[in-house]
């Protein structure tokens, strides 16, 4: 009796999941909004900070490409939200697609088609299911950010599904055919302001350098080998300390601390995301009276360091940033961006902004194309585009080279807030030609070709820049 | 020459002396009895000389070759096989099956020509008179009858020395008394039996040579006769004379 | 000097950590036989709660720790005995183990869902990180001294409880005999209870010590990862002698901070080996362990239960499942064809669990590292071609399972007479080490004689492409997912006719008793090694076929974690059934992370919805440690009882025969595209399931036999019967039985024959 209990009970609990689960296709449904706003912003002319707006009425018309048709434009954009290992895992990119969809079609959508967006959840291990289903219906991957890019080359560049993503994770997708973004981060160049900038700032510190090594080369070790290369040019020198912590956690920070210490360590550069370890570690250098200057990557810009630091343990942390902080919502870009996400009840970060202004790049090179919206002619129009700011969201950048920016700040956590460091103007940039460093060698990550795509994946016929 | 012996056999459990100074010959063509009270050491006499236990002191000779120090599987190759005391059956599988098994077991063993599994299991369920039974799952026959099925699982491997541990059990009168003939088959066959039993009667009957075992130590030793006589049994383990068959 | 001062002043606490996670996984197998693979959860809980009432709720730190550990700790080992553990007894090894993973499992999934982790929070030290000595140039904090004072009191405190109380006499009793126990006018059940609750306190105690010390910041995966670093200590003492597990702790952490100290740094593989350090100590331990006596079948009696079909009935089943694929396919769009190509490659991989587990009761918790062995020869050595056109090699494909193999039996070789839970920890000690080792070997070793540089897994990524056999390419979904089918219902029915041979006879042998078997001249050594690598190749080639099904693999698609889940599940659906494999395989590979991420996706959608979706994504999260949780009440898994449900319906053929033209019905439909496919899921698993219970009603003779039936018929009092109930023969000849004047028929023929009589 009690097994047919078991058993029934156990029949119930997949038949209400899966009852509730019909309610929806299961793969995302579309944002197609039909509302015609009709504010009086509609009809004068409508910015994103400096940039025109590509959105807007008009009388499009044709079957050209898969995706398109008279009046609705087919797109896939995503994030890794369902990720159980970290549950909400850049939730901000699809916010940001899913608020620009919104604002682009209360415009009148491009040129008169009305985007329609499908939301992609890769849950970190799907993605190349999300880019088969993409292969089937949609003209192109606008603004996602999927971390498992690469793992889904194969089947995008089989179906010649152009990317302009908000980011790229893989070095095999940095500098893949068919794809590009608002802020480049390709294998081969890399923004070295901050290098530049500490130096200026912390001239002896930057002598005495010494990277936080992790188990987990995928995370740390190849961002690292390029800034290894690169910022020497800036005039730091590295000290080879030893110290590799466990990616996954360490019982106990002091023995690591105690390697810095002994080695001299004036400044440490930090590429690991704000969390445990991170947070341990800092607490094991109080412990131990270790109080040197740290540089971290973008991704310790987060809510969570800062809401972290409520006994000031980290204010000797400062973060390199190419983009304007998200704080200062005098700038009209950024108050246009926030403005855009909230009207679709959703959260505001770093890399939402990039997805925003990889949407904004493709919006503006499939307004070019008037009527024969195809792959190629976005692909043509992109690669002519040089210089990109995303109406100010960030410095600039060259996507049709697949350049990363020349320009950077600094910021710096005091207390439980970021503050702009340097440039002292909150929202100035620093832009210099020598902020843009070419990498050689095995730091690269892996082979390009003499144009510099990634030869991995070639093979197939692929849509390039006539 | 007997085929197994057993040399000074001693076993310690921690503090607890199991066996002590044992010594014991089993001759082919004969049963010979191992009796004495419940804790006296004779499953663990037996244990030491299938190799399941580590003696502290002694040896352990099958047909004259020391195999004090081999593993159990070794000994078991060379001709020694065993019942248990407490049913040691495969549960999983039928009581074909489990006769079955130790023939594939022993055609794995490769110590002599391959021999058809199936054939001689029914050989010796005919034997063994399980035929009635061969079908079912283990689990599910009574224990008389399933201390058949262990005995004739050892038969499979053509063993030399066979060692029995309380077979008889949970069988009613009938099904001892053919146990008993069989016995009296199959060491005339050439078979060195050594038998652990309670049931008195049994045991002297079938058996030509008694050894009686308490607190580890051998009390007596001899024939029936003698150790049905033997005042020191008696005091022990036997009970008064009228107790005895 | 310096140097060696400070680091072994680390090392020390480190060694007092360790000791304090280990001891109460001493106490808690010592006295209930079960080695508790949640520890570190319930430690993980401790110090969450900690945070809640210390740092969330401000209650003060005496308040805080009291309720923390008098009360929580405590409450929860008790409640964990009564709902779970209790139900253990009498089961199998493995169940016992798959039932605490699933608890482990369980806990982290519940910590996240009550505390989010996008929130930091830190457990601060007691009397705060400024107060300690200044010791050799290092500041030894009060907190870090009082943990090393707990951990002396609990070495000394548990050594005189097993020794020197009557309780704790007991309690190591309770685990050997508890019948025996009884008798001597002791009660098993309460010192069950309280053993484990001790073992909780210890747990919790060890989360609130023990946090702090890291760093403070209270997160779910630290402690169970540090907890089975600790295995490794509790094995010095062999899971028994509380004071060598120190020691072990000791030697443990001491060892992990001289190598950091002192390891050169051009030695770049030096710190995967500190950190695989406590795996190679377990693994090193367990081989050196005296040997354990071969036990008897009486000592693991164990309730599961299993049927062993024909292998005739296995090849139809085969032909069966290749057709439903099929069918299946024909409803399926690309991104539902990868996700079943990828769930029955990790079915195969379960195979090599039925194999072993199922047939031979040897255990392995590192199923999917063997996949990661075979992924890693052929992505070295098995790929032929470049960019879009690169293709796996049949070669390359058997070179990796053969490898594979081999390492399977280098694992195994120290390991063979280890049996049940030492057997599995080490496996696990493997499997963890070749996660740190192997699958983190990202930055590429100068080798000294071949003047080149080697990584085995480059950048952390590895892009295994699709194998071609010739005409036939996986590269096309609809053949991937073919081939995979047809794998698995080969080695499948292979497997079911090696469990039907004498090879497999003799496994059976092997696991119902291993005594018996070596008496008869069965060689243990070499059937376990034979039947260790082959249970290796077939998770070897498994695992090549699920990297090529996901076209790129981290080293996570290999942790230790998934081997845990993988086998849970499968054991779960059934151990010794290729079915359960099936279901185990797809369930791992498929189910539950579809489910979750469908949930997740939904609460997106439906803002005003949000809340249930996100519960409902937390609760699939949950589900599975629960149906683990839940084995102890059915040990032989879901696929044995929907057997035996289905076995009856042999005599209900009407009942079956409605249930198939449903099924096509439905079918059909949603090939017409009426239905959709969520709804054609739906109804399948609810004809599947509900068809039983739809039988019994129907025709309850063929369920429950007709005495029964009639049993049930009259559960009417037989006082009341004519009065509630029509008085029928039936009823008369009921009531005559129970008083005992039933008339057979030699009864009533003696009667009519007396009565016949003259008078």
């Amino acid at each position: 009796m009690q097994r047919k209990n078991a058993v029934r009970s156990l029949a119930l609990l997949v038949v209400l999941t899966f009852i509730t689960a019909a309610c929806s296709s299961g793969r995302g449904s579309s944002t197609a909004s039909g509302t015609t706003a009709t504010t009086a912003a509609a009809a004068a002319a409508v910015k994103f900070g400096t940039l025109d707006s590509p959105c807007g009425k008009g009388d499009a018309k044709g079957v050209t490409e898969q995706g398109v048709t008279d009046t609705s434009i087919t797109i896939e954009y995503g994030d890794d939200s369902g990720f159980a290992g970290s549950p909400g895992l850049q939730h901000e990119m699809g916010n940001a697609i899913k608020g620009m969809i919104k604002w682009c079609n209360d415009q009148g959508g491009i040129l008169g088609r009305q985007i329609n967006g499908i939301y992609g959840d890769a849950a970190y291990a799907n993605a190349t299911a999300r880019v088969q289903e993409a292969c089937k219906t949609a003209f192109m991957l606008v603004g996602e950010g999927w971390a498992a890019d690469e793992s889904a080359e194969q089947v995008r560049l089989g179906c010649n599904l152009i990317a302009v993503p908000g980011y790229s994770v893989g070095p095999n997708f940095a500098n893949a055919p068919e794809m590009y973004q608002a802020v480049p981060n390709p294998d081969d160049y890399l923004p070295n302001s901050p290098a530049y900038q500490m130096a200026a700032q912390f001239p002896d510190a930057v002598k005495k350098a010494a990277f936080l090594h992790t188990t987990l080369t995928s995370a740390t070790e190849s961002s690292f080998a390029k800034s290894e290369q690169a910022f020497q040019k800036a005039g730091w020198n590295w000290l080879n300390c030893g110290v590799t912590i466990n990616y996954f956690g360490e019982p106990d920070y002091k023995p690591f601390v105690k390697k810095f210490q002994q080695c001299g360590a004036q400044l440490l550069f930090i590429n690991i995301s704000p969390g445990a370890p991170l947070f341990n570690f800092i607490q094991a250098m109080d412990q131990l009276n270790y109080h040197p200057v740290i540089l971290g990557e973008a991704n310790l810009y987060s809510a969570a360091m800062a809401a972290w630091n409520t006994k000031g343990l980290g204010d000797k942390i400062y973060v390199r940033e190419a983009f304007k902080p998200l704080e200062d919502t005098a700038d009209p870009a950024i108050k246009a961006y926030l403005d855009i996400v909230k009207a679709v009840n959703g959260d505001v970060s770093q890399l939402g902004a990039q997805s925003a202004s990889s949407f904004l790049l493709w919006a503006t090179a499939a307004k070019e194309c008037g009527s024969t919206l195809t792959r190629q002619c976005i692909v043509n129009n992109i690669s002519k585009v040089h210089d990109w700011t995303g109406g100010g969201l960030h410095a600039n950048t060259d996507p049709g080279a697949n350049l990363p920016p020349k320009c950077g700040l600094l910021m710096h956590l005091t207390g439980t807030k970021f503050e702009q460091f340097f440039p002292t103007t909150l929202g100035e940039l620093e832009c210099k030609d020598e902020y843009r460093v070419q990498i050689t060698g095995a730091a690269v990550g892996t082979t390009l070709g003499p144009d510099r795509i990634a030869t991995k994946f070639l093979g197939g016929t692929l849509i390039k820049p006539q | 020459m007997p085929l197994l012996e057993t040399a000074a056999v001693s076993v310690r459990f921690g503090g607890n002396v199991a066996l002590s100074g044992v010594s014991i010959a089993v001759e082919p063509n004969t049963v010979t009895g191992l009796i004495g009270p419940n804790g006296a050491g004779k499953t663990t006499l037996f244990n030491v000389i299938t190799g399941l236990q580590r003696p502290a002191a002694g040896h352990v000779l099958l047909s004259g070759a020391d195999v004090t120090h081999m593993s159990p599987y070794k000994r078991a190759q060379r001709g020694l096989a065993r019942t248990f005391q407490r049913l040691e059956l495969f549960i999983s599988l039928s009581v074909r099956d489990n006769i079955r098994v130790a023939g594939d077991m022993r055609n794995a063993s490769r110590r002599g020509p391959r021999i058809d599994v199936g054939r001689e299991a029914d050989r010796v369920i005919e034997l063994t008179g399980l035929a009635d039974v061969a079908g079912r799952d283990v689990a599910e026959i009574p224990t008389g009858r399933a201390r058949v099925v262990e005995l004739a699982r050892a038969l499979m491997t053509d063993p030399k020395v066979l060692l029995l541990d309380e077979p008889a059990s949970g069988q009613t009168e009938q099904e001892t008394e053919t146990f008993g003939e069989l016995l009296r088959r199959l060491a005339g066959d050439g078979l060195a039996i050594c038998l652990v039993e309670h049931d008195v009667s049994l045991v002297m009957q079938v058996c030509s040579t008694i050894y009686v075992l308490d607190y580890g130590a051998v009390l007596a030793s001899g024939t029936p006769a003698e150790i049905r006589e033997d005042p020191a049994v008696i005091t022990a383990y036997l009970g008064t004379t009228e107790g005895v068959a | 000097m310096h140097t060696f001062v400070e680091f072994t002043i680390f090392g020390l606490i480190l060694g007092g950590v360790y000791g304090i996670a280990a001891s109460g996984l001493v106490l808690t197998y010592n006295t209930s036989g079960i080695f508790n693979f949640a520890h570190g959860a319930e430690a993980m809980l401790g110090a969450f709660l900690y945070w809640q009432v210390r740092f969330g709720w401000h209650w003060p730190a005496p308040l805080a720790l009291l309720f923390v550990l008098g009360v929580f700790g405590p409450l929860m080992g008790g409640v964990l005995y009564l709902l779970i553990m209790r139900g253990l007894r009498d089961t199998a090894e493995v169940t016992k183990i798959v039932v605490s993973v699933a608890l482990m499992l369980g806990m982290l999934y519940l910590s996240v869902w009550i505390w989010n982790p996008s929130t930091p929070r830190t457990d601060e030290k007691f009397f705060g990180s400024r107060s300690g000595v200044h010791l050799f140039g290092t500041i030894v904090t009060t907190h870090e001294m009082i943990a090393l004072a707990a951990a002396v009191v609990i070495a000394v405190g548990l050594r005189m409880l097993f020794y020197r109380t009557r309780a704790g006499v007991a309690m190591r009793g309770a685990v050997d005999d508890p019948n025996l126990l009884q008798l001597n006018g002791h009660n098993p059940e309460r010192l069950a209870a309280f053993s484990w609750a001790l073992g909780a306190f210890l747990a919790v105690l060890a989360g609130v010590l023990i946090t702090p010390i890291s760093g403070g910041a209270v997160e779910a995966n630290a402690l169970t990862l540090l907890v089975i670093d600790a295995f490794a200590a509790a094995m010095f003492g062999r899971l028994r002698s509380v004071p060598r597990t120190f020691v072990g702790a000791v030697v443990l952490g001491l060892a992990n901070n001289y190598v950091a100290a002192y390891f050169p740094k051009t030695w770049s593989w030096a710190s995967n080996f500190r950190i695989s350090l406590p795996m190679i100590t377990l693994f090193l331990v367990l081989i050196v362990l005296p040997q354990d006596r071969l036990r008897g079948a009486s000592i693991q009696r164990s309730r599961e239960r299993s049927r062993v079909p024909s292998v005739r009935t296995a090849a139809i089943a085969g032909v069966a499942l290749v057709t439903v694929v099929i069918l299946l396919r024909q409803l399926m769009v690309d991104s539902d064809i990868t996700a079943l190509t990828i769930g029955l490659t990790f079915a195969v991989i379960a195979l090599s669990l039925t194999l072993l587990t199922g047939y031979a009761g040897e255990m392995n918790l590192a199923a999917v590292s063997f996949g990661a062995i075979g992924t890693l020869i052929v992505f070295h050595l098995g790929v032929h071609g470049h960019g879009l056109a690169a293709r796996t090699t049949i070669g390359g494909i058997l070179l990796g399972v053969l490898v594979t193999a081999v390492v399977g039996a280098i694992v195994a070789l120290p390991a063979l007479r280890l049996r049940g839970l030492y057997l599995a920890l080490a496996t696990m000690a493997f499997a963890v080490f070749m996660t740190a080792m192997v699958l983190h070997d990202g930055q590429p070793h100068k080798l000294p004689l071949l003047h080149s540089s080697f990584s085995f897994f480059p950048l952390g990524t590895m892009i295994i492409p699709a194998p071609k056999v010739g005409p036939i390419d996986l590269q096309d979904g609809t053949t991937f997912l073919m081939t995979a089918t047809v794998v698995f219902a080969l080695i499948g029915t292979g497997l079911i006719a090696l469990r039907n041979s004498s090879f497999g006879r003799r496994l059976t042998a092997m696991k119902d008793s291993p005594a018996a078997s070596a008496t008869l001249g069965q060689n243990l050594i070499k059937l376990k090694l034979s039947v260790f690598m082959l249970s290796a190749a077939i998770a070897g080639l498994g695992g090549i076929l699920m990297s090529a099904a996901f076209t790129s693999v981290t080293p996570d698609h290999f942790s230790v974690f998934v081997s845990l889940a993988l086998l849970m599940l499968v054991v779960v659906s059934g151990i010794t059934y290729v079915t359960g494999a099936l279901l185990g395989g797809l369930l791992a590979g498929v189910g539950f992370s579809l489910i979750v991420a469908t949930f997740n996706a939904l609460s997106l959608e439906h803002a005003s919805l949000h809340g249930l979706f996100a519960m409902l994504a937390h609760l699939a999260a949950v589900a599975p440690a629960l149906i683990g949780i839940g084995l102890g009440r059915s040990p032989s898994g879901s696929v044995h009882d929907i057997v035996e449900s289905y076995r009856h319906m042999r005599d209900a053929k009407g009942v079956l025969l409605g249930g198939a033209i449903t099924e096509a019905a439905v079918y059909l439909l949603t090939l017409g595209g009426i239905v959709t496919n969520w709804w054609f899921a739906i109804l399948t698993v609810v004809v599947i399931l509900l068809l039983p219970v739809v039988g019994q009603m129907v025709k309850p003779e063929a369920f429950l036999g007709e005495a029964e039936v009639a049993r049930r018929r009259a559960e009417v009092p037989l006082a009341l019967v004519g009065i509630d109930t029509p008085y029928t023969r039936q009823m008369r000849d009921e009531i005559d039985r129970a008083l005992g004047m039933e008339i057979t028929p030699e009864l009533a023929a003696s009667i009519l024959e007396s009565t016949d009589a003259p008078a």
